[in-house]
């Protein structure tokens, strides 16, 4: 065994996840390796002392903050979504009409790309349904752009 | 919506699984709300403080990251751990803003506590303190994404397949990514080390 690979054994013994074979291993290359030897106790020093590390303290009022833009974003449009309404209308129309005129009414769905990508992007998760997006109401709030789009119908102007 | 802002009197102890607040909180318990952010403040604040360096800035996604659980609550699975959701939301906080910047930060010392008292010899708890505040400077000057799994192993505990599953990332490359950030530290520190062993 080369210093390379006991670099990574060296990892897993300090992870706790070596198995006997690989400890003898890593055992028997450090007898004849003094500079693995002393990575090994320096990187075992180093994960000890990580763990010991402080922990800033999160600001007291946090659920309190958290909770009022929650409370804010249920309640009222924020003046972001007004401005992107503006936007839309100022910018958005001339060009859904132009691709109402090329691929006609049919093409244009209610569809859900933008939406699977904000989904993707606020909780790239763990579970593959979440990635397929299923969009709470209140994501427009966040992404006005994104209800725009889902929205996109000749209805909506 | 009305919110339960103020709580009076002294609080029990909630003894509700991780996944069963998720699930009270679907059902509108606001309470179970209060206790994830209770459970998981720390470690979020201790993983944003770290890899944005700014303080102002991790509290910023602090927020917006319990925003999100609880906007987003519904795409919540049960069956796999909070724990794994809840920094993979923060994580994803913490990339954008990166890209933002698009460029790395070293965390500054100003919020580490170098006074923790320690049952040793003073020399050693002297030489420690320093080792410490070397340790969290050379975790500052990591790239974020050899900084990032490095501390959810080592300060969250996490395993390679949660780590993997946080970042979206094979395990392989959390493995490798581990191995840099520790044989970089390791450069780092070896003056401090020496003198402190
Ligand atoms: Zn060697």
């Amino acid at each position: 065994m080369n210093c390379r690979e006991a670099s990574k054994l060296i990892d897993l013994a300090v992870d706790g996840l070596a198995t006997d074979e690989q400890l003898q291993l890593l055992e028997f290359h450090m007898m004849g390796c003094s500079r693995c030897r002393s990575s090994f106790q320096m990187t075992m020093d180093i994960s000890r002392i990580t763990r010991t590390l402080s922990s800033p303290t999160p600001p007291p009022d946090l659920e309190a903050r958290v909770r009022q833009r929650l409370a804010a974003a249920d309640s009222s449009p924020s003046l972001s979504r007004k401005a992107a309404l503006f936007r839309r209308i100022a910018y958005g129309a001339p060009i859904a009409a132009a691709l109402l005129l090329v691929f006609g009414l049919n093409t244009i769905h209610p569809g859900s790309q933008r939406s699977d990508e904000y989904a993707s992007e606020a909780v790239v998760g763990p579970s593959k349904e979440i990635r397929k997006g299923v969009i709470a109401k209140q994501e427009v709030a966040v992404a006005p752009f994104s209800g725009y789009r889902r929205n996109a119908s000749p209805l909506t102007f | 919506m009305a919110y339960q802002l103020v709580k009076s009197g002294k609080r029990q102890k909630d003894t509700r699984s991780d996944s069963q607040l998720m699930v009270d909180l679907c059902g509108g318990d606001e309470d179970a709300f209060s206790e994830v952010i209770r459970r998981f403040q720390g470690p979020i604040y201790g993983l944003l403080i770290r890899m944005l360096g700014n303080e102002d800035e991790a509290e910023e996604l602090l927020q917006e990251t319990f925003c999100r659980l609880h906007r987003y609550r519904e795409n919540y699975d049960p069956e796999r751990p909070l724990v794994t959701w809840i920094f993979t939301i923060a994580s994803n906080l913490a990339k954008k803003r990166w890209r933002r910047r698009s460029r790395w930060i070293t965390v500054p010392l100003d919020y580490v506590n170098l006074t923790s008292p320690g049952k040793t010899a003073p020399h050693y708890e002297s030489g420690r303190v320093e080792l410490r505040a070397s340790l969290e400077e050379a975790i500052g000057a990591l790239p974020p994404h050899y900084r990032e799994p490095f501390l959810l192993r080592e300060k969250q505990g996490m395993t390679y397949e949660q780590i993997a599953e946080v970042m979206d990332i094979r395990i392989g490359t959390v493995k490798s990514r581990i191995n840099r950030a520790r044989t970089r530290l390791r450069r780092l520190l070896k003056d401090t080390w020496e003198n402190w062993k």
